[in-house]
């Protein structure tokens, strides 16, 4: 056998693999995109208004810690914290967690809220870094402010878990901003549920180029820059088209850290957020998981797709790369963390569907993936033998991964009751045919960066700039 | 080379995929340019005619413009509906209310009995919305014949639909509480007891013992809501504290702790040294309503309590006890106790 038999036997067997695996990523991503249609569809002419005002009573609720982890969020902090204050919620308090920040955060906060240092009795129950003051406002009592030593964003989840008075806590990202039914709706099917429902997440879109006035989304554009226009296509496939259909079966593994609620007592059983992982969000709900299946109970994990939480995304390469390393990093670590949940029997869907799943798709779906982009380079490269089979293999794949777009469009359009202005529709649809050519490999290598960074054990989290989502309005001269 | 077979069926995909696109487009295009229209249309009425509903629903003044605001058209229909749903759930005035069943009932009853007979699942929730926050009553007659029909979908649909019987039509829903047609849970119940009229619901405690447990759960829970206990009630709630049920005696002693009434402390006095902390933390809310040397001296014991929670709510029962802040800064100074002494601490600076 010479070496060009064996080479054409490897390119085959690449093939044949690749094609494999794409129809494994089509079978799975139509199945929850077929769920998904009939759920949504079902609630799309509910009067969410109504819906959302029966559980306004205080009789149907329960209170809430929201907790803002806020680490150099100066821009961002006060819009955040103002919208929580325009929530449609019977009890809550907001906790913002200052994780010792560099910039002004501290300061921005006290001065803005006329907050003043107070005493107050702290029940341990998970052990943070040195918590070095407590400050309570003078004009909102339900806002208070904790002044740590930095230690992460978990470490300072955790330190808000601990002052947290109430039963469920929320953890929202120090610059997003929630719709004011928004947490109305994600406690609902835990309100609902009387408790068997532990932790859920709403859904989170791009605010970037949104019209932002005192902590409130008052209108929203697609904006131009390409980077930004890719992010909310993959957001509307991951939140409408994904989580959704995990859900149903309890098999979600990720509730957005942007926003999320869960029950206090589970967290703490379970040892609040890890310090060890970058992907604290995503390693505590496979850690609730493990310990519903170790008491043998029958709590769930939900997500919503009806209740929003705005957030900026990186407008930038550097800020896309940072960011996608460090959500692949962390998918790793989450996985490595809980491997022995894989394919174990007392573990059940979550052992033999919802981990492979994530490992098979969510994990080694880049590496696939640029070993297909190889196939495609060097199949080119061979002949023209191969050329008519690849255009049509790559256009269907490319027609396929916009039409997943396209639904996933239509899908929040249904979930939001609001649909986008035809200008939008047109550029979301360009830029996701263009997806594969530039938007795709690039991600691909962030994420591949992400693994290598988990394998030399680089814990980086690295830093996003933020610019703010309220518009800077210019002061008339005087 | 790929099966030529294969590469057909790829190119029939293709093609199929772009049929669905292009038609997804249009159909968003298509609902963009309607949603638009009727917006449109509705800010326009808002602003010819919202002064004059808000004349009308708050003052009841009939101006000469509010007959030319009704012409039958659809997207008249629709905007008027929202301004009811605003006052609605903004304006908390009987009158209001009144006024929109009336005008409902006289220039809509076709438009909101369609909605609820709808296919459509979402339609006639939003009918049955309407019919319980707008007080429709001339619609109560068709609930009752579709929950003797079980023309409902799923429990939200069902619980709902006993919710608006629950205010129209009490008689009617306790054989649905008793044995419901579909397993309500706690908070289910909770949206229909708290409706009940509070005579019927004291009628009820005779069923008591035969109510499912999420209902039982909920009933006592009742009067947590709305404390206008008496003594009959009170009887009543004080004989649940034997249950074997932890979350019961916990329910009871919430709703009594509510009431501001207790017959004889003896009763309570086991929950002192119960092995439940919220049972003991319960007690001491409760104890504040004995005399007032002896409610002293089991909360001053009870701010030695292993459980933080005990602790903070005895210290919080003293400080609003007579003489309650020179008690709790008298701990401080004795010392004896630092969980007792932190605890009387953090209440004297924070009230």
């Amino acid at each position: 056998m010479d070496i060009s038999t064996i080479a054409i036997a490897i390119h085959a067997f690449f093939g044949k693999f690749i094609m494999f695996y794409m129809i494994i990523i089509i079978t799975v991503y139509s199945s929850m995109l077929i769920f998904a249609f009939f759920h949504i569809r079902r609630d799309i002419k509910v009067d969410k208004l109504f819906s959302a005002e029966e559980s306004l009573e205080m009789i149907y609720s329960k209170p809430v810690s929201i907790l803002v982890p806020a680490y150099n969020e100066e821009l961002g902090v006060i819009d955040t914290v103002h919208s929580l204050m325009t929530l449609h919620y019977p009890l809550f308090e907001i906790i913002v967690i200052n994780d010792g920040s560099k910039d002004n955060t501290l300061q921005v906060t006290i001065d803005h809220f006329k907050m003043e240092p107070v005493e107050r009795t702290i029940k341990v129950d998970l052990q943070t870094n040195e918590i070095v003051g407590l400050y309570q406002s003078t004009i909102h009592p339900n806002i208070i402010l904790i002044d740590k030593v930095n230690g992460g964003k978990a470490d300072a989840l955790n330190a808000g878990i601990n002052v947290a008075r109430f039963p469920y806590f929320c953890s929202i990202d120090g610059d997003s901003i929630l719709d004011k039914t928004s947490l109305l709706r994600v406690m609902k099917p835990i309100v609902s549920s009387d408790g068997e429902v532990i932790a859920a997440g709403g859904s989170v879109r791009i605010a970037n180029g949104a019209d932002v006035q005192l902590g409130t989304v008052l209108k929203t554009t697609v904006p131009n820059k390409p980077i930004v226009i890719m992010q909310i296509i993959e957001y509307f496939r991951a939140f409408y088209m994904g989580r959704i259909a995990l859900s149903k079966y309890n098999l979600v593994l990720i509730i957005s850290g942007a926003f999320s609620v869960f029950s206090k007592k589970w967290v703490v059983d379970a040892g609040g957020y890890s310090t060890k992982t970058i992907g604290e969000d995503m390693e505590l709900v496979v850690k609730l998981h493990r310990l519903i299946y170790d008491k043998k109970s029958k709590k769930r994990i939900a997500f919503v797709p009806d209740p929003v939480c705005w957030t900026e995304a990186p407008d930038d390469i550097k800020g896309l790369r940072t960011q996608r390393r460090r959500w692949h990093q962390g998918l790793f670590g989450s996985l490595m963390l809980h491997r022995g949940m894989l394919f174990n029997p007392k573990y059940k869907r979550i052992g033999f569907i919802s981990l492979p799943y994530f490992w098979i798709i969510e994990f080694f779906g880049p590496m696939i993936e640029l070993l297909g982009y190889f196939y495609i380079l060097i199949s080119l490269l061979v002949g023209n033998i191969y050329f008519d089979s690849i255009v049509i293999m790559t256009g269907l794949f490319l027609i396929y991964s916009t039409f997943l777009s396209v639904c996933s469009i239509l899908l929040e359009a249904w979930s939001t009751t609001n649909y986008p202005r035809w200008r939008d529709i047109g550029k979301l649809l360009l830029f996701s045919l263009t997806e594969t050519f530039w938007f795709r490999p690039m991600t691909i290598l962030f994420r591949l960066e992400g693994i290598f960074y988990y394998l030399t054990k680089r814990e980086v989290w690295g830093s996003l700039e933020r610019k703010g989502l309220s518009k800077q309005k210019e002061m008339p001269d005087e | 080379m790929v099966n030529v077979t294969v590469l057909q069926w790829a190119l029939i995909t293709c093609i199929v995929l772009l049929s669905f696109i292009f038609l997804i487009i249009l159909y968003l295009i298509l609902k963009r340019w309607l949603q638009k229209q009727r917006e449109q249309y509705i800010e326009a009425y808002f602003n010819k005619y919202l002064d004059v509903w808000h004349d009308y629903l708050l003052n009841g003044n009939k101006s000469v413009s509010f007959n030319t605001s009704h012409r039958k058209e659809y997207n008249n229909f629709l905007a008027i509906d929202r301004i009811f749903s605003h006052y609605v759930t903004t304006v908390h005035n009987e009158d209001v209310k009144i006024r929109i069943s009336q005008y409902a009932e006289v220039h809509f009853k076709k438009e909101y009995r369609a909605m609820l007979y709808d296919n459509n699942w979402g339609n006639r929730m939003n009918a049955l919305y309407r019919i319980f926050h707008f007080n429709l009553a001339f619609l109560v007659d068709d609930v009752c014949k579709l929950l003797q029909k079980k023309r409902y979908k799923n429990v939200e649909e069902y619980t709902l639909m006993l919710k608006i019987m629950a205010k129209y039509d009490e008689t009617l829903v306790v054989s649905h509480l008793l044995k419901p047609k579909l397993p309500l849970n706690e908070y289910h119940y909770k949206h229909i007891v708290f409706y009940l009229p509070e005579q019927f619901y004291k009628m009820l405690t005779q069923y008591f013992e035969d109510m499912p447990y999420s209902l039982k759960i909920s009933f006592l829970e009742y009067f947590t809501y709305k404390p206008s206990m008496d003594e009959k009630m009170l009887e009543f709630y004080e004989a649940q504290l034997h249950s074997d049920d932890p979350e019961i005696r916990i329910r009871v002693l919430k709703a009594i702790s509510k009431f501001g009434l207790i017959s004889n402390i003896e009763k309570y006095e086991p929950f002192k040294t119960s092995m439940l902390w919220e049972e003991r933390m319960l007690y001491t809310r409760i104890v504040t309503k004995a005399d007032l040397q002896f409610a002293v001296e089991q909360l001053r014991q009870l701010i030695c309590d292993s459980s933080w929670w005990v602790r903070k709510g005895a210290a919080y029962s003293l400080f609003h006890l007579k003489s309650g802040p020179q008690i709790l800064q008298q701990i401080i100074d004795e010392g004896n106790d630092p969980f007792a002494v932190q605890a009387a601490q953090e209440i004297l600076k924070v009230d």
